[in-house]
Formats: structure tokens, C-alpha cells, sequence
């Protein structure tokens, strides 16, 4: 929907263009990125690895600052983390010295939100990811998916404006994976949050996004969009879908090339 | 055999072969005394008020000494660890210090705060201070970095982040260091009172030794034994075993003990 005087967009991306020190060598990650994410999309970003889309990740969470170029979230620069952009981790980074409770009220603790308020929060979101029987569980008692639920649920509590997701569910084996997407989904119809989701399974890109960014290899810049204008709750097994997948690993496959041969060359 | 069973046979038999030797007439009573006669003068001792006020106030200069320098060395051990120049000089200064027996400084003590109260709690200091210094330095800059990202991701910062997120990271470290502050504190209170003569278990000690009696010098022995064991039994493997069951460290060493091949 379109206010007058309102950007529905959440995130706006102009001109964006990064580099980072490693080793002592310049490395160029992404160049020349102009984006726009709208008001309750999903937006996924799928590139060969070392493509720089976690460095764009990084850079809209605000744990980088760009070297050219600007990010607005609604309007405003980013100039440092805050929980208005909330990241979800490969790695997940819970707290393992806290419990799964602890770990989704954290954020809200931060903000100085009242103990029985957080009570409430984290139920509500604990619920949402079908856990609420495993709010005090330690966090090394939760199985993997069980785990990147936990982290999904903290993210939540937040309430943040826009959710950035940084491969969160490779680690997971395919079935796990699947019934993932299918809850993200579920949580997405509810809570229609921004949602920017980095990750290099063109299927899965294709099956949680309204546009997927296929971004090129190094240094990464924006290659093709594609829209997926399919009905939800979507399968990663439908069969439009896996039309729609081909056609973007089509234009993925010569960035992976590329970027294998790069990688050779250095070594 | 259960645990407590293991031990208290061990206890028995150490008590037996304690009581052979004595048996063996090898050296005259008043070198090796039986173990009824050293716990006759532990119950005497104990009665007449002697051994428990030593024991009251030993225990309230370690615990003075160890606490105070406890909290300053991790407040400061931070500090350390979050500012790599202080780092790279204070840092390593702290390092060597470690090494430096802390009853070294009974003669600096001596000159400069005299035969008194606080040189002994300076003495027992100097040997918690480091240790704790060193691992809470180490256990600050090892916190992962992805725990401090999602704290800061989160909305914590400055104070919120290290009371939140970098002391809860750190404290298995930071438990470590204590641990070995305190039998370090331990040890220094028993060398530095040994040399004072003012009261304390180690004061008990040299009056045995200058009375020539063993059996006074062994029963204060046991009770030194005795307070370290507890303290370590009662204080530190408790909250060792309850960090590692949080963190889930106990668990994954005992399964993988469990699913470990057998060796060929």
C-alpha cells in the first residue's frame, strides 16, 4: 500500500560499493548496489560463495560501514547494529549459558522491558515456532532445527523492522530444511516482516522469495532479478517453482564458474 | 562401589599404613606419632578453643585477601583485555608476575606496612591477584566474536554488553582463575604465617615445631589438608560442574567417552 509522503520502501540501497582488508590485500566485495526492499518482502539473495552478499548482509545489519554509497532503513542512514535490523546467524550465536527462554527474552532484557512483559513476548514467539514446551530447555538440549527456531523466535521478540537472514538453515539436514520453509512462511503470513535472506540454494531462494537477486562473482554486484509470482504456502518440490529455479541457475551457473576459477587462481 | 565408599577406603587404608609404619618402631614417638595420638591432639586442640579461633582467623584473611583482589583483578583483568595497548605492555608485565611466588613479597611487606593485619592480607593478595588478572584477560578475549555481533545485534552496548554477554562468555575462564587465586591465596597464608607470629593455622604450626611437638605439627597439617579439600569439594567443583552442565560441556566428554572405539 502507498502512503502519500510515506517511502514504502523499508530498505533502500544506492549506489553501494565495499571493500575490506584481509591480509593485508584489498579485497573489493561488492560494487556499485542499488536495491530496494519494500514493506513486508521477501527478498533473497543467491551468488556464487565469496559473491559478497554476507558483506551486504553485514553492511545493512550495520557491523560494517561502507566505503561508498549509502543504506536508508525507512529513511534513516545506517550507521550501527541495532535490533531494528536483526540478524539471524549461520552460526546462530545463542547464548549457550542461558536457556531457550533466556535466550528469545535477551533482546527485550536489553531494552529494559519489564520481566513479566518479556514473559509474555517470549511465550508468544516460543509458540509461534512450536516450542513453547522447550522454554527451558539449555540451548545444547535443542537439536538443530530446534535451535535455528529458538534464534528465529528471537529475532521476532524484537519486533524488529527488517529480518536478515544469513544462510540460516545450511547446516540443516533436507527434511528439516523443508519444514523450515514451510514455518518461515507460516510466520511470514502472520507477521509480514521484511525479510532479506542471503543464501547459495537456488531452490530454496525461489521457494521463500518474491524476487531473488542473483548477484555476480567477485566483486558481487547485481546481476538479474527475478519475480516468483506463485501462491503460498509454496513446496520446495512444486513444479513451478522448480521452472522458475532453472531458469535462475541458468544465470548462476557462469558466476560459479567464474568464481571457482578465481579461487584456483589464487592458490 | 560407590564414589563415597571408593574414597573412604582410601581414607582407611591410608590411616592403616600410617598406623604399620608406627608399628614398625622406624623412628622414635616423637618423630612419627600414631594417628590416635594425633587425633588426640586435634580433639584437644579443638576443644580448648585453640585450633578454632586459628581456624576462624585464617580463614577470614583468605577470604578477605582472596575477595578483595578477586574483584579488583577482574574488574581490572577486563580493562586489560579490552584495550590492546594495555594489552600488549600491562598485559604481559601481569604474565610474569604470575610467576613470582607471592611469599617473595613478605619482605617488602615487612618494610612498608610492618608486622601488621594488612601486610599478611597483601601477602595472601599478591597471590589471588594475578592469576585471576591472567584468566580473566584470556577469558575476555577468547568470548566469540558472533556472541558479541548478536549482542550488539540486539541492542546491547558499552556496560549492557559486557555485564550481558562478554562476563557470562568469559566465566568458565574467569571460574579457572579463581580457583587457582584461591589455593594460591591458600598457600601464601600458610608460608607468610608461618614466618609472623600472630595467630593463624601456619602461626599453630611454628609453635609445634618450636615445642618440638609432632603431633601438634601433624594434626594442624590434617586441618590445612582438610579446609583445602572442602573448599575445593564444597565451593569450586560445584560451580565448575554446574557451568559445564549448563554449557553442555559435561555432556558431550561423557558421550563421547561413551562412543569412543575401543583401541585395538
Amino acid at each position: 500500500m502507498n502512503y502519500p509522503g510515506i517511502d514504502p520502501c523499508r530498505v533502500r540501497i544506492r549506489g553501494l560499493s565495499h571493500a575490506y582488508t584481509n591480509a593485508g590485500r584489498q579485497v573489493e566485495a561488492v560494487r556499485d548496489i542499488n536495491l530496494e526492499i519494500l514493506d513486508g518482502e521477501i527478498v533473497c539473495i543467491v551468488g556464487p560463495s565469496g559473491c559478497g552478499k554476507s558483506s551486504l548482509l553485514n553492511l545493512i545489519a550495520g557491523f560494517e560501514r561502507p566505503r561508498q554509497g549509502e543504506i536508508l532503513v525507512h529513511g534513516h542512514p545506517v550507521r550501527s547494529p541495532g535490533p531494528d535490523r536483526v540478524v539471524v546467524f549461520q552460526d546462530l550465536g545463542l547464548f549457550p549459558w542461558l536457556t531457550a527462554r533466556g535466550n528469545v527474552e535477551f533482546g527485550l532484557k536489553v531494552r529494559g522491558v519489564l520481566k513479566k512483559d518479556r514473559r509474555e513476548v517470549a511465550e508468544r514467539f516460543m509458540q509461534m515456532v512450536h516450542l513453547d514446551k522447550f522454554m527451558d530447555s539449555l540451548v545444547h538440549e535443542l537439536s538443530g532445527g530446534m535451535k535455528q527456531r529458538v534464534a528465529l523466535a528471537r529475532s521476532l521478540a524484537l519486533n524488529p523492522d527488517i529480518l536478515l537472514m544469513d544462510e540460516p538453515f545450511t547446516a540443516l539436514d533436507a527434511q528439516m530444511r523443508d519444514y523450515l520453509h514451510l514455518e518461515l512462511q507460516e510466520i511470514w503470513d502472520k507477521t509480514r516482516k521484511t525479510i532479506l535472506f542471503v543464501t547459495h540454494n537456488v531452490r530454496e531462494a525461489a521457494t521463500l522469495g518474491h524476487r531473488v537477486i542473483v548477484m555476480t562473482a567477485h566483486p558481487g554486484r547485481i546481476k538479474k532479478e527475478f519475480k516468483v509470482d506463485l501462491p503460498r504456502p509454496r513446496h520446495i518440490e512444486d513444479p513451478g517453482l522448480i521452472e522458475i529455479a532453472r531458469s535462475i541457475m541458468e544465470e548462476l551457473r557462469g558466476e560459479v564458474a567464474t568464481a571457482m576459477k578465481e579461487e584456483l587462481k589464487n592458490e | 562401589m560407590s564414589r563415597p565408599l571408593r574414597q573412604g577406603l582410601l581414607f582407611l587404608g591410608a590411616l592403616a599404613f600410617w598406623e604399620f609404619l608406627v608399628r614398625l618402631h622406624l623412628w622414635p614417638d616423637y618423630l612419627l606419632p600414631s594417628p590416635l595420638q594425633v587425633g588426640r591432639t586435634l580433639a584437644d586442640g579443638l576443644a580448648s578453643g585453640e585450633l578454632p579461633l586459628a581456624i576462624g582467623v585464617s580463614l577470614r584473611r583468605t577470604l578477605l585477601g582472596f575477595g578483595l583482589t578477586a574483584l579488583a583483578g577482574i574488574a581490572f583483568g577486563i580493562t586489560i583485555a579490552r584495550h590492546p595497548r594495555l594489552d600488549d605492555t600491562i598485559g604481559s608485565l601481569m604474565l610474569g608476575m604470575q610467576t613470582l611466588p607471592s611469599i617473595c613479597w613478605f619482605p617488602l611487606a615487612i618494610l612498608w606496612f610492618g608486622l601488621s593485619e594488612f601486610s599478611i592480607l597483601f601477602i595472601v593478595g599478591m597471590g589471588t591477584f594475578f592469576s585471576v588478572v591472567n584468566s580473566t584477560v584470556a577469558g575476555v578475549k577468547n568470548v566469540p566474536p558472533l556472541y558479541l555481533r548478536a549482542g550488539l545485534n540486539m541492542g546491547a552496548h558499552g556496560y549492557v554488553l559486557l555485564w550481558e554477554v562478554v562476563l557470562p562468555a568469559a566465566l568458565p575462564s574467569i571460574l579457572s582463575g579463581l580457583k587457582q587465586g584461591w589455593s594460591f591465596a591458600w598457600r601464601s597464608l600458610m608460608a607468610a604465617e608461618l614466618l609472623f607470629v600472630n595467630l593463624g593455622l601456619g602461626h599453630l604450626l611454628s609453635v609445634g615445631r618450636e615445642l618440638n611437638d609432632m603431633s601438634q605439627v601433624l594434626a594442624v597439617v590434617l586441618v590445612i589438608l582438610i579446609i583445602g579439600i572442602a573448599v575445593e569439594m564444597g565451593v569450586f567443583a560445584p560451580l565448575e560442574r554446574h557451568l559445564r552442565v549448563r554449557w553442555g560441556l559435561q555432556k558431550s566428554l561423557s558421550s563421547v567417552a561413551e562412543t569412543a572405539p575401543a583401541r585395538s
